[in-house]
């Protein structure tokens, strides 16, 4: 954009000199408003106009251009990131799919990272070696565009440094190296926007406790290799948090859980929302009300009715309504007051495949920028990735996925800086 | 040289080739750039804006008229009796209208839009060229756009083999 252009008294009124004055003389679209246009394009079509010319190629390949179009373009957030686990032969393939047609853009396969945990946030996918006893060991982090590995933090050091600088703390007991009973661990990597950091949670159990651990993969040097690269121990949650996928979801730098059925009678409602904030490493004292309990208090559905998503930047609460066969949803306003508005009721008659078998719930994983909703909806021979339009109530199964595939996360990078982006520089001079 | 009328400030707009025109100071604020400078009170006087003849100018501000937000008075229908969507749907038609145009009008357009940073405007003038963009092969794009290939036939091998992902 242009600088703002200040008009001054002693302005000449007359006309500026002709081929000064913008008016265009032919067909010819300059650089600025070419690039004002590109801005709108998916990373997809920029990919192909890199081919053009020379000095499209430039343009499309210069990193501000690049930084520009991964912040603003919304087209391009609209990929999963699929993990295809091969038990037999110890190997993973990773997936880089587009949400709206089902293709696979990118795949990375046969990672020999079969006993690793995947986890995704941000533009970051992360993979995490447990360690005996519920720790977190290695970490590396693939570019699912790309394919690179990196190593953040490298077996060798994650063993190397001490022993306790991993036992997880549960309150103040010290936890035994080689305790039994730990049922659920989690991982989970979400993007912090004050810092530009990624941080990856875990959250294991230590003696009927739930303790966490937090790592920081800085924003500048995702390779900044050693430099205080440790799991840190961070506080236990207020409540004991699921380890189900689908009840958590990070928005803006807070990781926000549902509650476990541990919880057993402590706990009140089944709509409670606990909040890690990811920055301060902390978690908030109390559970946020969840929408349901906050109308009618005591009020409670099933456990498993609700899970949690981000959509479009917002936390939504999703509660599968089986009195009303609705899928409701509920967003949580982004303001300390915390109040849940009603977001849209999805009929599940028109969103379940009444021909496919053991479709009864659908879990939200983006809003496209039509406004339709991707939804996974998990049935007893295959998953699938279904696009619904909530306005005309028509769905369109995008992906089918067999027992095996696991959707990691969403994918919101841009496709764009992973191709040549060096040697654009040398061709151009 | 803002001045008032009918209770509704007024702002001087000029092109360079020595047209004015006054528009409501909400009308003038669709613009980002406008709206900068007269939050910034540099704009008591008449706005210049550089780089946009009468003719494309006139055409901005006609779209800007039809989209500010309407309290009744702007020239477009009062939108006390009809439907929020209903409006959306009728803006959506004067939208296609305006933009029925030849090709150098709409890259000046682009280009007004672009300088007076009018997010509307621009998302609507890009769009016929990013739909070109997307649907057309790359030899159409290139005459579309007045570019030439000019990478040698080895060199143009290298790059679309990098850039295979975008052609799958």
């Amino acid at each position: 954009m242009l600088d703002i252009h200040r008009p001054m008294a002693s302005q000449p009124r007359s006309p500026v000199a002709p081929g000064d004055n913008g008016a265009n003389n032919g067909d010819f679209l300059p650089a600025d408003e070419l690039q004002e246009v590109f801005l709108r394009l998916p990373s997809k079509s920029l990919g192909r106009l890199r081919t053009i010319c020379r000095s499209w190629r430039s343009m499309l390949s210069d990193p501000l251009f690049v930084a520009a179009h991964a912040t603003r373009s919304r087209a391009d957030s609209i990929f999963v990131v699929v993990a295809v686990h091969h038990p037999g032969h110890q190997l993973v393939d990773i997936n880089l799919v587009d949400v709206s047609t089902g293709a696979v853009l990118r795949c990375m396969d046969g990672l020999a990272l079969a006993r690793r945990r995947f986890c995704m946030g941000g533009e970051l996918l992360c993979s995490v070696e447990p360690r005996p006893g519920g720790g977190a060991g290695a970490v590396q982090m693939l570019d699912p565009a790309t394919g690179a590995i990196t190593d953040v933090l490298p077996p060798a050091d994650a063993t190397d440094s001490g022993t306790t600088t991993y036992v997880l703390q549960s309150g103040d007991a010290t936890a035994p190296q080689n305790h039994t009973g730990c049922t659920a661990t989690l991982y989970l990597v979400g993007h912090v926007p004050a810092t530009g950091e990624h941080k990856v949670l875990h959250i294991t159990d230590v003696r009927g406790k739930q303790a966490c651990e937090v790592f920081t993969i800085g924003a500048a040097g995702r390779n900044n290799g050693h430099q205080c690269q440790r799991w840190r121990p961070a506080q236990s949650p207020p409540m004991r948090v699921d380890s189900i996928p689908r009840r958590r979801a990070v928005v803006n730098g807070v990781a926000y859980f549902l509650p476990s059925h541990l919880n057993g009678r402590c706990l009140l409602d089944y709509d409670s929302v606990a909040a890690f904030d990811l920055e301060k490493e902390e978690w908030r004292p109390a559970p946020i009300r969840g929408p349901l309990s906050s109308e009618r208090p005591g009020h409670c559905d099933q456990l498993l009715c609700f899970s949690l998503a981000e959509l479009n930047g917002h936390l939504v609460m999703v509660h599968h309504n089986n009195l009303r066969k609705t899928v409701d949803m509920y967003s949580l306003s982004p303001t300390e007051g915390v109040e849940w508005s009603m977001g849209p009721s999805l009929r599940l008659d028109s969103v379940l495949d009444r021909n496919r078998k053991g479709e009864t719930l659908v879990q939200p994983l983006m809003e496209l920028d039509d406004r339709r909703i991707a939804l996974f909806v998990p049935g007893t021979q295959h998953n699938v990735v279904r696009v619904y339009d909530p306005r005309k109530e028509t769905r369109t199964d995008v992906m089918e996925m067999p027992r095996g595939h696991i959707i990691v996360g969403c994918y919101k990078g841009s496709l764009l800086p992973f191709h040549g982006m060096g040697e654009a520089r040398c061709v151009c001079g | 040289m803002a001045t008032r009328e009918a209770g509704k400030k007024m702002i001087m707009l000029k092109s360079p080739d020595g047209m004015e025109f006054e528009v409501e100071e909400a009308v003038a604020m669709e613009s980002q750039t406008i709206r900068k400078m007269i939050e910034d009170d540099c704009a008591d006087t008449a706005i210049l804006i550089p780089n946009i003849n009468s003719k494309i100018l006139s055409r901005v501000i006609e779209y800007c008229n039809k989209h500010v937000p309407t309290t009744g008075a702007t020239g477009a229908a009062a939108s006390d009796t009809v439907a929020p969507a209903a409006l959306a749907e009728d803006l959506k038609i004067w939208d296609a209208e305006f933009i029925k145009v030849n090709r150098a009008t709409r890259f000046d357009l682009i280009q007004a839009a672009s300088y007076l940073n009018i997010k509307g405007l621009l998302d609507l003038t890009s769009q016929t060229t990013i739909d070109t963009i997307s649907d057309n092969s790359l030899e159409e794009i290139r005459s579309f756009l007045s570019t030439k290939n000019d990478y040698l036939p080895e060199e143009e091998q290298t790059i679309r083999r990098e850039n295979q992902w975008a052609f799958q």
